[in-house]
């Protein structure tokens, strides 16, 4: 407990980011069974854990998991049609402080960043001070190394991370098969294979794990670390900037 | 049609002499300052003419060109809705209405008149009437025509009517696809035939919006800029959907991107010399 300082946190008053700013993280990946909706779900437990109700948006129509875990956090959102849009971006777009947490299903990449463009998603949320972080689940295959690279593109649009989720078969993100100015990738272990069936039990919360000592312990601590690791870099960057406009 | 306007052909006389005198006038400094006049019309109604106003007025708001509009859809006017501020409601086949228009001329401003389905050729023969449109050949007014097209055609006798005073202005065609995402019906014959005649003539498509984003425009009765901005009629806040205004901003940036294009700009504020 001590490590994060996760129960001090939660007494403390307010996120750690500057006051006002809020992030949108945006959980994808080009392919699907790639363990999105894991990553979603560690990082609504992490943020639940830091004492930050996170809102999260299960955009995976034919399968829910994510709306299935955490019932009283994740939304199930549509973007077929106009209404399901703008029941999910007119909410996303709004800084109230709660963080927010989209999975996207990777049937939906390419249209959930298509959307994106259209409405000028970016744009707004620069104004109304929310972060836009896409944590990207990465595979070995040509299909999502490219699907990487086109979101590279745009990081002008938001911040991109790279996931390495250590279940998948050979996941890129060395830096030399990175860009050179790609933010390194966060890390999700294998998870302990003799709990795969208890993280899938009802009710079960990745903060809860935390708090008692057990083998799946390790294996949360790891990815909040790694979740509080990204936190600290994006706020460190921002901060750059301002160490950079004083020095000038 | 005709017949209303040639009914008010004795009146007509008086507004001759008075828009050759504001012709006069500007004719002066014509190089720089011409004034423009941009009718907007169709060969039938529910093709999108009012839309298209309002993304022209919008336009020339951007590119900062003072500009006024006139709404023949006398009397219950329907861009007066839009743009109260700037545009008046007129009955484009009375005299007093016409003086009302042309005599007010004048080259700081780009007139812009949202002409009644129907009523096209009938304006046209009273500009023609009042001389207008020799002066505009002559080069003392930038005079365009925005012909909106519809996804299919209902009419081509006053097309063809319209064509033939068309000769010595700019002629803009405008394929008006805002709710039709598919095909436009044109047979390519026809069209060649009525517009590939008019020389010079710029073509300009606007693509579609989505329904639900069109609608809610419509419902507040605002200008698209202003919708986008988020704003009242009176310029407070409002809460329309960020996606509807992602929406209309993507459709009006390239509807705008097709003015660019095909030089409204520079049309309205007077630099092109008429052919």
């Amino acid at each position: 407990m001590a490590v994060f300082g996760i129960g001090a946190r939660a007494r403390a008053a307010g996120p750690p980011a500057a006051p006002g700013r809020q992030p949108v993280f945006v959980v994808c990946a080009a392919r699907p069974g790639v363990g999105c909706t894991l990553v979603a779900r560690l990082l609504v437990d992490y943020l639940s854990a830091d004492g930050r109700r996170a809102l999260a948006f299960d955009l995976n129509p034919d399968n829910r998991a994510l709306a299935r875990h955490l019932p009283l956090q994740a939304i199930p959102a549509d973007i077929g049609d106009t209404r399901g849009r703008m029941a999910l971006f007119d909410r996303l777009i709004v800084n109230d402080g709660s963080p927010k947490v989209v999975d996207v299903a990777a049937a939906l990449f390419d249209r959930f960043f298509e959307v994106m463009g259209q409405v000028g998603f970016a744009g707004e949320a620069r104004a109304r001070a929310i972060d836009v972080i896409v944590l990207f689940v990465t595979t070995g295959d040509q299909r999502s190394v490219d699907a990487y690279h086109r979101l590279f593109l745009r990081r002008g649009l938001f911040t991109l991370v790279p996931v390495k989720n250590a279940v998948n078969r050979s996941p890129f993100g060395r830096p030399a098969e990175l860009p050179a100015d790609a933010l390194p990738p966060l890390a999700i272990d294998r998870m302990p294979a003799a709990h795969a069936d208890t993280v899938e039990r009802p009710g079960f919360s990745f903060a809860d794990a935390l708090r008692r000592p057990a083998a799946l312990n390790d294996f949360t601590k790891r990815a909040f670390v790694a979740f509080r690791d990204l936190e600290l870099r994006l706020q460190m960057a921002e901060f750059a900037d301002l160490f950079r406009l004083s020095a000038e | 049609m005709l017949t209303t306007a040639e009914k008010k052909a004795p009146e007509k006389t008086t507004t001759h002499t008075m828009a050759k005198s504001s012709a006069d006038k500007s004719s002066a400094d014509k190089s720089t300052t011409r004034p423009a006049v941009i009718l907007v019309g169709a060969d039938k109604g529910g093709v999108g003419k009012t839309t298209i106003t309002r993304t022209l007025l919008d336009y020339l708001a951007a590119k900062q060109i003072p500009r006024r509009a006139f709404d023949t859809e006398w009397p219950k006017g329907a861009l007066n809705r839009f743009h109260p501020d700037i545009a008046e409601v007129v009955d484009v086949t009375a005299a007093a209405d016409q003086m009302k228009i042309f005599d007010t001329i004048n080259a700081a401003k780009a007139t812009v008149i949202d002409v009644r389905a129907g009523l096209l050729s009938a304006t046209l023969t009273a500009l023609s009437n009042i001389g207008f449109i020799e002066a505009a050949g002559k080069g003392d007014y930038t005079f365009a025509v925005f012909h909106i097209l519809g996804p299919s055609i209902a009419s081509l006798d006053e097309i063809a009517e319209a064509a033939s005073y068309l000769a010595g202005c700019h002629h803009v065609l405008v394929k008006n696809l805002i709710n039709n995402s598919t095909f436009f019906e044109w047979d390519p014959a026809t069209y060649n035939s009525y517009f590939k005649k008019i020389k010079g003539a710029r073509e300009i498509t606007v693509p579609r919006l989505n329904e639900l984003a069109c609608e809610q425009v419509e419902l507040t009765s605002v200008p698209f800029s202003t919708f986008i901005a988020n704003q009242t009629v009176d310029g407070k806040p409002a809460a329309y959907s960020f996606v509807l205004r992602g929406y209309v901003r993507h459709w009006l940036n390239r509807v705008w991107s097709e003015y660019d294009r095909a030089g409204v700009a520079e049309l309205a504020q007077h630099k092109q010399h008429a052919a």
